[in-house]
């Protein structure tokens, strides 16, 4: 029982890092009508950034003037910064280019932009953080290593609260954002604009509705999502390789198939259902860790052959 | 003849003999990519890339196809010359050698991804897995049975186009983006499904595998021959994979031009219309993924043959996408242009190894700049020209009629 | 029309003037008589601390063989970088083999890399001796006699910390953890065959795909199974991480030890908390104990290198002084005949002790020591007050 226990609350973080990338690919999706594959590596490129800023503000000594909590709203916000411009930078080189062409090249030019985005933090010389004594405010170890090593993702959520505080936190968070974007989505005028482009787009533009700048906000408002899971990973983690991004990526969108990619609330389900299946499959099955990821994606198959528009999507019948 | 009038001779060379230096200079080319260190060689890479472009933006490409085309026995004759040259010329350089067969490897996979990719607009995520898929049969019936290595190609053959079917099924109630990540899918299981399958050497691979042989004369040893000496241990093998690549080519060649590839590119432009002019969409979609599982397969056999070990670390996702990227770099649905773009970026991957930190950033940032700036690739699909490629009968009849 | 043809053979006459150009450029000329060696590791990729570290500390070797002048030759390090990766080292190997000057080759630090390149070294009958690359079958009687390892194998590694954990520490139930790649498994089956040897069954035992990073399940496994004792062959990266999720979940009365794979710095990102008590297997000696040990540590720090010293530097050290020493017994000539018997007759004693090799090609010279982890810091076990009893593992 004690195990069970254990496993649903291993299934439940796994299955909130996994949603928010999935939310993330099916807010684009939506609205773009193309697979945006580099989502993993926007957000793991928003972990990284956010440990950059946070060995610049400890060695600034800013842990020390300002109070924890604004130093860490401080790195989310650079962290959002920077996925919000990643995400433009998505946009503008590897989506716009291709609007008129086949649907197979956005999808091509997105995983090279994504393995970019991987090699660029792998050759990044990272600053490496001895995390849990600069926490505490003590010495921060800045000793160059080769970003390619496995980095430390500092404390930042209650570090001197434990382990359980920790996953309640990321739970909470995972929620409210959920909440927050769903509110956006249907109760403000640009998520219902949103909607609407994500529906039609010609009819939209017929409405008056601004579908460029529709865009460009779906493309700030993913990044700043994607940011937020990549520090949700990061804290669930500890430890960040810069190679995790297509791994995260390819399970993201998995999740999004499974739920059903044009519905976000699909992206929530799928990703808890995958997360699900990977957790029981490795802690119940002998030996079945190794083969843990396999039968994830051989759900992923057996879904997209039979039952391609998700678990809540809408069946689409294509028009000639 | 009216084209040919128009074309009065500056140099008062005769076109035949255009051709034959045309032959000489492209394998000259590849020599001296294959030998030159790496500043030079990838000196030539860039220039043959510079030459090709602006040839193309001219319309000299087209000019040169049609010459060759107009004298295709000379044209063919002259480069079967040169390529049976080519090895000759490598006799004693093992590690040249090793480079150009392994291009001639990478171009058969290409142009079994070609089938999906460029011909049929379905992106296949799984070259690699289909290449292992080969070169796993080939060692598990030479190392574990014990047969010998012909029937390990057959068996890879045979295995290949089983997996081909297995993976085109899905293709049949899928599309687009649901395919691509159906053989992302396959792509990821199949490598790690070899590590955890013991009796296939798990992550240790499986080493020793049997040479191709011919009349108990192994194809990949180091003979002494009159005139040449003691020969690199590549010498005949690279002969083996020409002639196999020379055949696949044609066989490739006959299929673009044929109705079933222009089947093929119908389902690229428009499966529903395709349906509606009565191509049978689901058995094209099939027969493209069995083909190309095919000519991977041979890749594949060649490959462990060549190595003589196999490991699962040679047939990933990243290898994959490298086989991708030669075929877009070369131009996609035109069968010469993959082989080109294998060719061309295997001497870089090779040349460039001292500064591997930036092979994946290279071949990510040269993707994103060829699908924006020239999708169509180095050598773009031309016109099909039907009669004139395999016809018996010179175009001017054709023309004339 | 008529242009286009012009410009089209100007192209080509063009080209071809360009390609001889440059083809004329291309003669590199080397002056005095010189012999080459061969080394092979992966110097960019995953591995690169380890290889390029390694491959700092070969030059520096034949570095100093060439400024000592007691060889009437200059030699020079043919450096080929295998990226870890089967393919590229088999294309490596050939350009190492293919240089007529090449009498001995050195190389590999990934088993899989250093399987697929053997038979290019047993075709060109050139010997290769491998300095880090650990599985078993990579010295066997149908390698002799061009494969020499101067590296412990995977069993030999694993066979000090469990006599250590097994027969000192005296731990029953065991939980076993590696990934599945090659370095895992090979580890995997090396402790199992401890464990067997001594009649024990282990409680559990997981594989986990390599790059994992949510070991939750197999921590929730290792925690209901009741194991007093785990055992993790793997590198840092699984490594630390199932460390740190033991510690996350509660499970801090069991001794984790595991292999050499573990032992860098990286481990430590996880915490001092989470980290305290790990028990790693060295391969070697202490470095620090002797004076050969010493004076190639400031030989190695003197020459400014980025890469510090890793666990199989010393052992790519002594790699080229085993050759070197094969080399002087070769006289003015040597070649790769000569040099074939040369190493496996050698016998060098390096910063490691005396080398020797056995019938299948191995090395004689097994070596290693005992690492835990104490306040946020590698320390050899035997200075560590896990030793001295003032702190002690858990699961006792």
């Amino acid at each position: 029982m004690e195990m069970f226990a254990g496993l649903l609350v291993s299934a439940l973080l796994l299955g909130c890092t996994y949603t928010l990338i999935a939310v993330g690919f099916s807010l684009f999706f939506g609205v773009m009508d193309v697979v945006v594959f580099c989502c993993g590596d926007i957000a793991i490129f928003g972990a990284f950034s956010i440990m950059g800023a946070y060995v610049v503000l400890m060695s600034a000594g800013l842990f020390n003037t300002l109070p924890f909590i604004v130093c860490v709203a401080l790195l989310l916000l650079i962290g959002a910064l920077f996925c919000a411009t990643l995400g433009l930078v998505a946009y503008r080189f590897s989506i716009k280019p291709f609007s008129h062409s086949s649907e197979l090249m956005p999808l091509l030019s997105t995983i090279a932009l994504g393995t970019v985005i991987k090699e660029v933090l792998g050759l990044m010389f990272m600053p490496a953080v001895n995390a849990s004594a600069s926490a505490f405010g003590g010495e921060a170890a800045l000793k160059v290593v080769s970003g390619r090593n496995p980095q430390g993702f500092p404390e930042l959520l209650f570090p001197n609260g434990g382990v359980n505080l920790r996953y309640v936190t990321i739970i909470c968070v995972t929620v409210l954002l959920l909440l927050l974007l769903f509110i956006f989505l249907n109760k403000t005028k640009m998520g219902l604009s949103m909607q609407a482009v994500s529906q039609n787009k010609e009819l939209s533009m017929m409405t008056g509705i601004n579908v460029s700048r529709t865009i460009v906000v779906t493309f700030i408002i993913g990044g700043v999502m994607l940011a937020i899971g990549g520090f949700l990973v990061g804290s669930y983690q500890k430890i960040m390789s810069f190679d995790n991004g297509a791994m995260y990526g390819a399970k993201g969108f998995s999740a999004a198939v499974v739920g059903g990619l044009r519905n976000t609330w699909g992206a929530v389900i799928g990703g808890m259902l995958l997360a699900f299946v990977e957790v029981f499959v490795a802690g119940y099955v002998a030996n079945g860790a190794a083969y843990a990821g396999v039968v994830a994606f051989v759900v992923v198959v057996i879904f997209i052959i039979f039952k391609p528009e998700g678990i809540i999507g809408e069946k689409t019948v294509e028009k000639v | 003849m009216k084209l040919k009038r128009t074309i009065p001779s500056i140099f008062k060379l005769p076109e035949p003999i255009l051709i034959v230096l045309c032959n000489i200079l492209i394998f000259g080319l590849a020599f001296a990519m294959l030998r030159l260190s790496y500043q030079y060689s990838l000196a030539c890479v860039a220039i043959t890339i510079a030459v090709l472009l602006l040839m193309d933006i001219k319309g000299y490409i087209n000019h040169l196809f049609s010459l060759y085309i107009r004298h295709k026995k000379i044209a063919f004759f002259s480069a079967l010359l040169c390529l049976l040259v080519l090895p000759i010329l490598l006799a004693g350089l093992r590690y040249e050698s090793h480079i150009a067969i392994m291009a001639l490897i990478y171009a058969m996979v290409c142009l079994g991804l070609n089938f999906q990719m460029g011909s049929t607009n379905m992106v296949n995520f799984a070259p690699a897995a289909f290449m292992g898929i080969g070169a796993y049969s080939m060692a598990v019936v030479t190392v574990k049975l014990g047969a010998s290595a012909w029937l390990g190609l057959g068996m890879a053959l045979v295995l290949c186009a089983f997996a081909g079917l297995l993976i085109g099924l899905p293709t049949l109630r899928t599309k687009g983006y649901y395919l691509s990540l159906v053989t992302m899918a396959l792509q990821l299981a199949f490598t790690q499904m070899i590590k955890n399958i013991a009796s296939v050497g798990g992550p240790n691979g499986i080493s020793d595998i049997k040479a191709f042989s011919i009349a108990g004369h192994s194809l990949y040893k180091s003979y002494t021959l009159p005139l040449l000496g003691k020969v690199a241990p590549h010498f005949f093998y690279l002969y083996f994979c020409s002639i196999l690549l020379i055949v696949l080519i044609y066989v490739a060649l006959r299929i673009y031009v044929s109705r079933y590839g222009l089947a093929l590119n119908t389902i690229a432009q428009d499966e529903i219309a395709a349906n509606c002019l009565g191509v049978d969409v689901s058995r094209q979609k099939l027969l493209a993924f069995v083909l190309g599982g095919l000519f991977c397969g041979v890749g594949g056999a060649l490959y462990a043959g060549l190595t003589s070990f196999v490991g699962p670390n040679d047939f990933t996702f990243s290898r994959s996408l490298v086989y991708i990227c030669m075929v877009i770099l070369g131009g996609m649905d035109n069968p010469l242009g993959v082989v080109v773009g294998a060719f061309l970026l295997t001497v870089v991957m090779e040349k460039l190894r001292e500064f591997a930190d930036y092979a994946q950033l290279v071949y990510a940032l040269l993707l994103v700049i060829i699908l924006i700036v020239r999708p169509s690739g180095l050598i773009p699909k031309r016109v099909r020209d039907y009669c004139a490629l395999f016809n018996r009968r010179p175009q001017q009849e054709i023309e004339e009629k | 029309m008529a242009r286009k043809r012009k410009s089209l053979l100007l192209f080509l006459v063009l080209l071809l003037v360009l390609v001889m150009i440059v083809s004329a450029c291309d003669q590199n000329a080397t002056k005095g008589k010189v012999v080459k060696i061969g080394f092979l590791g992966p110097i960019t990729g995953g591995d690169a601390a380890e290889g390029a570290a390694a491959r700092n500390a070969f030059q520096l070797a034949i570095d100093q063989a060439n400024a000592s002048g007691k060889y009437p030759y200059t030699i020079k390090v043919i450096s080929v970088d295998d990226q870890s990766t089967e393919n590229v080292a088999v294309s490596g190997a050939q350009q190492i083999v293919s240089d007529p000057l090449v009498v001995a080759a050195s190389g590999f630090w990934n088993s899989g890399p250093a399987a697929a390149s053997i038979p290019v070294f047993k075709e060109a009958e050139i010997p290769l001796l491998i300095w880090g690359a650990i599985r078993e079958s990579l010295t066997s009687p149908d390698n002799m006699p061009w494969i020499t390892r101067s590296a412990p194998t995977d069993k030999q590694e694993n066979i000090p910390l469990a006599s250590m954990v097994l027969d000192e520490m005296g731990y029953k139930d065991w939980f076993v953890v590696s990934d599945v790649g090659s370095y895992g498994s090979g580890n995997f089956e090396a402790f199992s065959g401890e464990l067997a040897a001594r009649g024990i069954t282990p409680i559990g035992s997981e594989q986990v795909p390599e790059g994992a990073t949510d070991l939750s399940a197999v921590v929730q496994k290792i925690k209901s199974s009741g194991a007093k004792a785990v055992y993790c062959g793997s590198t840092v990266g699984i490594g630390s991480q199932l460390k740190r999720q033991l510690f996350d979940a509660g499970v801090t009365d069991v001794l984790f030890c595991g292999i050499s794979g573990m032992k860098t710095e990286d481990f430590l990102k996880i915490g001092n908390t989470a980290a305290e008590g790990a028990l790693v297997v060295s391969p070697g000696v202490i470095l620090d104990e002797a004076e050969a040990g010493r004076k190639f540590i400031a030989d190695y720090q003197a020459e400014g290198f980025s890469e510090p010293i890793g666990a199989y530097t010393p052992y790519a050290y002594e790699a080229a002084l085993i050759l070197l020493n094969a080399l002087s017994a070769c006289g003015n000539n040597p070649t790769a005949e000569t040099m074939v018997n040369a190493i496996l007759n050698s016998k060098t004693t390096g910063i490691m002790g005396t080398t020797t090799f056995n019938e299948i090609g191995q090395t004689t010279n097994v070596a290693a020591y005992l690492n835990v982890i104490e306040d946020g810091a590698w320390i050899p076990y035997q200075n560590s007050a896990y030793a001295s009893g003032a702190r002690s593992f858990g699961g006792k």
